[in-house]
């Protein structure tokens, strides 16, 4: 329900533009992207730090309407960050570490999330989905390689083993068009994934949230909030995250025996939220403006790759997961991260076509981790029985007092996911007492640049862009490959001036990855670990490099 | 093994007393009673057998 034209209104609308298809024109597409949503734009902007172009087909012409998925985590800012995108986020965004939760009137939780002097990022971000899209539509509308389809529908697509046709519905009328790939990210309720017949498995929960933007003016940092059995909501549990420009998000469970359509009704949310904000002391006047339903879905397709292989599946298309430990659109980036440089790799040839079975084997896992995680912070933010409404009473008392208690209460909060059996990985054969495991996700942390005379603080995420990588300690080696490779040397000073390209004047690099001179980490363009080893070894590196690239 | 007899007893008179005390808060204080034993038995297969036990000829 948008209640709030006067606030969120501000956002562009786009016209439709007439493809060259609807004159007659045959244009095979290397990549066809169904869906202008976060997920969408963000593959799209991926495949072209690549080069690689695509179509957008949407049918919509603007963003989409409220915070939706408000909290975005480190790992999303460091993949836009990869595209050169996550500065108008951040300057947006209000950065976040932890927060508390109530029992009735007492405290009984206070947690963080990682966060030191090595992070490039914050954990979280709280803005609204309608910022975050804006500033990917606009990344893509300056990416020439983008070919953004407004008002535009697939209404039908067929795979063969050398493509995909594509029939597409615009106000001014239907067209046929193909693709090497077509990657669905429309969504929960995908069109792609109907027309395929795919099914999602899993679970879907019974009870109800309702969410809502407020405009309050309050002093109240920025830190999430939850409130179980409040004395303003009795019953109920309410959520609370300050974003941009004054405006709160609202999250308060309804109880099964309260009636969706009428808790909808803009009087009784407003009395209800009312209520909560005159308990936690906020005096302001305040405004309604946007108003949602939200229910628990534990759902995944068994596999993300389709159609001959030619149909990918990305973001809510393929999954749905609940919205507590905000997985949901920061899994659909993570999806975009993955696929986007593997698509790229196989239509440019330097990767073979395992890699796109390898998207959607690691995807999948993903998906069951998040969905594992959330489906435990599912049943304590909506206990589906008597039982569980029982034993979160229990614990939220016991937590009252007693430490132990408090981690059933923990909102566990997404983190990066490590595919412990990639297809892609190599398994480590020496023995590390710490470091990022093939699988895992490069751990950051301060080095410096060298450039002749200038030094520049940099961070280690930062030295894989968009090529793979070979991070190696000590002198710089050669690596042969057959295809792309950035190979950085890390020295700590001890090296003669010049031998190295980055210096780690904080020992921060050695101690996270556990690394000594000789030591070497081959990474992907996503961030995963592939491989590492304590000696360095130019065959091997080549070796675990072909397995990385499915070559 | 277990308590002593008469250790038993004054547990299970204690329970039924600290039990009528909570009221209609009863059941949520036997849970919270059943967590804060499970944390010091500290005994993951352990307290699974237990739940099994309690379960059985209800």
């Amino acid at each position: 329900m948008a209640l709030g034209h006067s606030f969120y209104h501000d956002f562009p609308t786009y016209r439709f533009a007439r493809p060259p298809e609807l004159d007659g024109r045959r244009i095979r597409h290397s990549v066809v992207i169904v869906g202008a949503g976060p997920v969408g734009l963000t593959l799209a902007i991926g495949l072209a730090r690549y080069g690689v172009s695509c179509a957008i087909i949407e049918p919509r012409g603007a963003v989409s309407f409220g915070s939706r998925a408000t909290c975005t985590s480190r790992r999303s800012l460091e993949i836009w960050d990869r595209y050169g995108i996550a500065g108008p986020a951040l300057a947006k965004g209000l950065a976040w570490t932890g927060g508390r939760s109530f029992f009735r009137d007492r405290e009984v939780l206070r947690f963080a999330m990682p966060m030191d002097d090595d992070q490039k990022h914050p954990p979280m971000i709280n803005l609204q989905q309608c910022y975050l899209e804006q500033y990917l539509v606009d990344a893509a509308l300056a990416a020439p390689e983008i070919g953004l389809r407004w008002h535009s529908q697939v209404t039908a697509l067929q795979a063969q083993p050398d493509g995909v046709r594509l029939r597409i519905a615009t106000p001014e009328g239907e067209y046929d068009t193909e693709a090497d790939f077509v990657v669905a990210c429309d969504g929960a309720r995908s069109f792609v994934r109907q027309e395929l017949g795919l099914k999602l498995e899993g679970n879907s929960y019974e009870g109800r949230y309702l969410i809502a933007d407020i405009r309050l003016r309050s002093k109240h940092p920025t830190e999430r909030r939850a409130w179980f059995d409040p004395p303003s909501n009795p019953g109920s549990t309410v959520l609370m995250h300050r974003q941009p420009d004054d405006i709160w998000r609202v999250d308060y469970q309804l109880r099964d025996d309260e009636d969706a359509e009428a808790e909808q009704d803009e009087a009784r949310v407003r009395a209800r939220i009312g209520a909560h904000l005159a308990m936690i002391g906020e005096r302001e006047d305040w405004e309604l403006i946007w108003v949602s339903l939200y229910k628990a879905h534990c759902l995944t397709l068994p596999r993300y790759r389709h159609g001959h292989g030619r149909i990918l599946f990305a973001g809510d298309a393929a999954h749905l997961v609940p919205i507590f430990g905000v997985r949901g659109l920061n899994s659909g980036i993570d999806d975009s991260g993955n696929l986007a440089w593997k698509l790229a790799a196989v239509l440019q040839g330097w990767g073979g076509d395992g890699l796109l079975d390898s998207y959607s084997h690691e995807r999948v896992f993903a998906a069951h981790e998040n969905i594992a995680q959330a489906r435990k912070s599912t049943l304590f933010m909506t206990p589906p029985s008597a039982g569980f409404a029982l034993m979160r009473h229990a614990a939220l008392s016991l937590a009252v007092s007693q430490a132990f208690a408090r981690p059933l209460i923990n909102p566990r909060q997404t983190t990066a996911i490590v595919f412990p059996a990639s297809p892609l990985s190599t398994p480590d054969e020496d023995s590390w007492s710490g470091g990022a495991p093939p699988g895992a996700t490069l751990p950051t942390g301060p080095v410096m640049t060298v450039n002749g005379a200038h030094a520049n603080v940099a961070h280690l995420l930062d030295l894989v862009r968009l090529q793979p990588a070979a991070i190696v300690f000590g002198p710089p080696k050669t690596i042969r490959t057959n295809g792309p490779l950035d190979v950085v040397s890390i020295g700590n000073g001890a090296e003669p001036a010049n031998r190295a390209d980055i210096l780690d004047h904080r020992g921060r690099a050695a101690a996270l990855l556990d690394g000594q001179p000789g030591s070497v980490y081959l990474v992907r363009p996503d961030g995963h670990v592939a491989a590492r080893w304590k000696r360095f070894d130019a065959e091997k590196v080549a070796a675990a490099y072909r397995r990385m690239l499915a070559q | 093994m277990g308590l002593p007899t008469d250790d038993l007893e004054a547990f299970w008179e204690a329970l039924a007393a600290a039990t009528d005390a909570a009221g209609d808060r009863d059941k949520v204080f036997l849970a919270k009673l059943a967590l804060l034993m499970a944390d010091q038995i500290a005994d993951r297969a352990r307290i699974a057998e237990l739940i099994e036990i309690a379960q059985a000829d209800l």
